[in-house]
């Protein structure tokens, strides 16, 4: 049985309840109100964002639920993505960001992570001048500081 | 969410002032900075959104609703565009004053339409636009979309992008900017690089870092053991106050347990179980334990379910407060009086030293934690050493142990000499040995040497008292151990002895053909044995029968070390499937064990694929955890063995003479021989890292710490190859 997601500018989207379970949040919507055919309001997601993110639902509408704790175990975790998330994840940053923002309000952490480690993939590799380019950042630390904070921070430097 | 959908709408006001700029910006521009009054002359004619768009656009602010260009407490983060603003300023003004009042206009009516109206205008200006100027746009879109990710989310969140981040990268993030700082350095982040890399390899990066902490622990231990020891026996003299005292010191005991709590966090406490079982494990491979609580099954920790920053939790352990388990041992062991009687003078000429008051432990961060380690990881791995001779026995080394106070070793010259590890000094002589000190073992409390004058030795090394002798070999004893329980020890008889510290009693095993070189106690009830006849044996203690034999060397089995309790990371293509086990080994095995089936897209069931969190190199090799022992021979190799299955995983070739000693510990293995040199080995893979050379002798024996190698030779030196931090 489809389930009905409304946009917060007011869009509906049609998507099998299986799909939309890849939510969290909704999957525990679903289950406190029970059979229902009234509309789900996403009022923190927006219709370009909602898109998206049931683009990815449908792709991984078949994956097996991750428990929790597995996720958690940092010893688990790497930075490879998927061929298809990655292409997923050619997105431009103010996308990215809405998406990763919505993966966290809809708490599906399987998209959350990938964001985080598209991102992270942007600082990796980077010395700090090149990350606050990528970013846009401003270098608000004084020379003095600066010059500190890098020698605190070189004993990372040589492997 | 904590940050709302980004909603221009209201940004207008902030723009509003003539052009579509930023008030800072503006402040910026001040010498040129137009007032609205005079752009819009009278003749042109005003134009403004009609009252609900104004409505709309007061509301969404009144709410917050800000995007992330315009948002006021992240304008300081958006410099990089006030250069573009120079541009545009500077464009303007070659305009005829027309010209610019008009391009004003236009920007100030778009800056403060609401943002239902800002997509329309955008959309018809699109409509309007040649290919170069959409080229242009799709030039300067790009960098105007970067977004400062980590300022701007959720801590959890960022914290979450942060974890995916190696360390290089953390300290390249925390230089960034102030508020990046804030995020990559804190005990969050590397807490859990801690957690990744310290007592274990990192299965991410390949990298491992070393255990440090405990060396704090265990030295405040040793003092507080020292001191209730001393307590103790006072007490025994001081019936009546007893009670009150054992309290006092329970008390006493558990204020530094929770001191020194913050040190050990990283072995335990805080890092999840398998974590805290390494600390012991490790303790355990080290051989520089020795106190009773490294039996794991001693200490019950309560440990925190999830990581926390080091805080002062009070996970204390009952058995903490309890004198430890080493120490009534010995007295069940050792009952003499002499002994008794110089402790005891001792501790009253010390007049019972109150507990000492509490020294402060300071937290340290998590990052520095990190980065001591790591430094301690690279000296290994570069050989940057600092190399110590200890100089002092008149004939060759046969043995050792050292922990982080002490180094003690015996000798053909048929002593055994107590040393300070760190300054070389030799603290004292142990002579009673009628000929060579061939094995010891000592804990906090004892130290038992065996001799080839067919004998053991029960010392109290810190008097240099020899507390009882133990007879009971035909020939002389090559190799001893001894837990909290019992003492194991090998002999040229071929024989192994276990005397039960409690009963007295004795027991022996007899299958090795040959004299037996190496015993070592293992998982409580085994033991594991090496001997001149090639084979290794595996002995249930309670039953005294041989479980199962190793056979692969091809020649004598000089040393062996098991792991313990722990389980060690190593990668073969010949592991054997292994019943239970589910993590850490390769798809296939996962398959065939229970098989995971799932329905894939086109509804197929089928295996599940092998998780992409998985290594990938599960095809020909496997890594796997699981105990194992290490044993070295005559035939000049060392040989990794899967404890539980018996089979060679691993051999280890590149000595050109036979191998005397070795030393493991999760990161590496090391090994002394007959040719002199010490070479230091990959534990997980087998590689050999490199060789030490230095030694005029064969090197007989070898230790093997977090930040030390200790290894004696024949030549009477001892060296240490210090990689700890050299400050």
């Amino acid at each position: 049985m489809p389930v009905i997601l409304v946009s917060s500018d007011n869009q509906d989207f049609k998507v099998d309840k299986e799909v939309a379970e890849r939510s969290i949040l909704i999957k525990n919507m679903l289950e406190d109100v029970g059979e229902s055919d009234s509309p789900i309001p996403l009022p923190n997601v927006t219709a370009a964002v909602l898109t998206k993110v049931i683009e990815y639902c449908e792709h991984h509408r078949n994956d097996p639920v991750q428990v929790p704790e597995e996720t958690d175990d940092p010893r688990k975790r790497s930075n490879d993505i998927e061929e298809w998330d990655m292409k997923f994840m050619q997105v431009d940053q103010e996308m990215l960001f809405e998406i990763i923002l919505a993966a966290n309000y809809l708490d599906i952490k399987p998209l959350l992570d990938v964001g985080c480690k598209t991102v992270a993939n942007i600082i990796k590799g980077k010395t700090p001048e090149e990350i606050r380019k990528a970013f846009n950042i401003v270098n608000d630390f004084t020379p003095e500081e600066e010059a500190q904070i890098k020698k605190e921070n070189e004993w990372a430097e040589d492997r | 969410m904590a940050y709302d959908s980004p909603s221009p709408a209201d940004t207008a006001e902030l723009l509003a002032p003539s052009l579509c700029l930023n008030p800072d910006a503006i402040e910026d521009l001040a010498p040129v900075q137009p007032s609205e009054a005079n752009l819009l002359p009278d003749s042109f004619p005003t134009l403004s959104w009609s009252e609900q768009s104004s409505a709309d656009h007061r509301a969404a602010k009144a709410e917050k609703r800000l995007c992330y260009r315009h948002r006021p407490d992240l304008r300081s983060k958006r410099a990089a565009d006030e250069i573009q603003l120079d541009q545009l300023q500077q464009d303007i003004k070659r305009l005829p004053h027309k010209d610019q009042q008009i391009i004003s206009h236009i920007w100030s009516l778009f800056g403060s339409a609401p943002s239902s109206h800002r997509q329309l205008v955008l959309s018809g200006l699109l409509t309007q636009c040649c290919v170069p100027q959409l080229s242009f746009l799709s030039n300067h879109l790009q960098p105007l979309l970067r977004i400062d990710f980590l300022s701007i989310t959720p801590p959890e969140i960022a914290f979450r992008i942060l974890s995916y981040l190696d360390a290089t990268s953390l300290c390249h993030a925390a230089q960034v900017c102030k508020s990046w700082k804030r995020l990559a350095d804190d005990d969050v982040v590397w807490h859990r690089m801690c957690e990744q890399h310290i007592g274990l390899k990192c299965t991410k990066c390949g990298w491992g870092l070393p255990l440090l902490e405990k060396k704090k622990v265990r030295s405040k231990r040793q003092l507080d053991q020292h001191q209730q020891q001393l307590q103790y026996q006072h007490q025994q003299q001081q019936q009546a106050l007893q009670y009150q005292q054992q309290q006092q010191l329970a008390q006493s005991q558990q204020i530094q347990e929770i001191q020194v709590d913050e040190a050990s966090h990283v072995n335990g406490h805080t890092v999840d179980e398998s974590d805290h079982e390494d600390h012991h494990d490790h303790h355990h491979i080290n051989h520089t334990h020795g106190h009773g609580h490294s039996d794991g099954s001693n200490r019950v920790d309560t440990t925190p379910p999830h990581p926390s920053p080091p805080t002062s939790t009070a996970s204390l352990s009952p058995t903490d407060s309890t004198p430890p388990s080493g120490w009534p041992t010995r007295r069940r062991s050792a009952p003499n009086d002499n002994d008794n009687e110089a402790d005891t003078d001792r501790s009253q000429k010390r007049a019972q030293p109150p507990v000492k008051p509490a020294e402060l432990v300071t937290k340290r961060p998590w990052k520095e934690i990190y980065s001591e380690r790591l430094i301690v990881e690279r000296n290994w791995r570069k050989r940057n050493y600092r190399l110590k001779a200890f100089r002092g026995h008149t004939d060759g080394v046969m043995c050792l142990q050292f922990d982080d106070s002490f180094l003690i070793t015996g000798s053909y010259d048929n002593t055994a000499k107590v040393w300070n590890i760190e300054t070389g000094e030799c603290l004292r002589t142990l002579t009673g040995h009628a000929l060579c000190v061939r094995a010891l073992h000592f804990d906090e409390a004892k130290l038992i040497t065996g001799s080839m004058d067919r004998t053991l030795k029960i010392w109290n090394y810190h008097t240099g008292q020899c507390i009882r002798t133990l007879q009971g070999h035909t020939d002389g004893v090559v190799t001893l151990d001894f837990d909290s329980r019992i003492l194991a020890s090998g002999s040229a008889d071929a024989t192994i002895k276990i005397w039960n510290f409690a009963t007295g009693e004795c027991s022996t095993l007899k299958g090795h053909a040959h004299l037996v070189n190496k015993v070592q106690i293992f998982k409580k009830n085994l033991l594991v044995s090496a001997s001149d006849d090639t084979t290794v044996k595996l002995w249930d203690i309670a039953t005294r029968t041989c479980l199962r034999t190793f056979k692969g060397h091809v020649g004598r089995v000089q040393c062996l070390q098991t792991s313990g309790d722990a389980l060690i990371s190593i990668i073969a293509d010949r592991i054997r499937k292994r019943p239970q086990e589910s993590t850490q080994s390769n798809s296939s095995q996962q398959g065939a064990n229970g098989p995971v089936c799932s329905i894939n897209r086109s509804g197929v069931v089928e295996n599940a694929p092998p998780s992409p969190l998985h290594d990938a190199n599960s095809d020909s090799e496997t890594r796997s955890m699981m105990p194992v022992i290490v044993t070295g021979g005559l035939d000049n190799t060392l040989k990794i063995w899967d404890a539980d299955m018996g089979e060679c995983l691993n051999t280890l070739f590149g000595h050109v003479e036979g191998v005397w000693s070795l030393a493991f510990d999760k990161l590496r293995i090391v090994s002394g021989s007959l040719d002199r040199t010490i070479k230091v080995w990959d534990t997980e893979s087998g590689r050999c890292l490199y060789t030490l050379t230095g030694h005029d002798g064969p090197v007989t024996c070898v230790g093997l710490g977090d930040t030390r190698i200790v290894s004696g030779s024949d030549d009477g030196v001892v060296f240490v190859w210090d990689y700890g931090v050299h400050s």
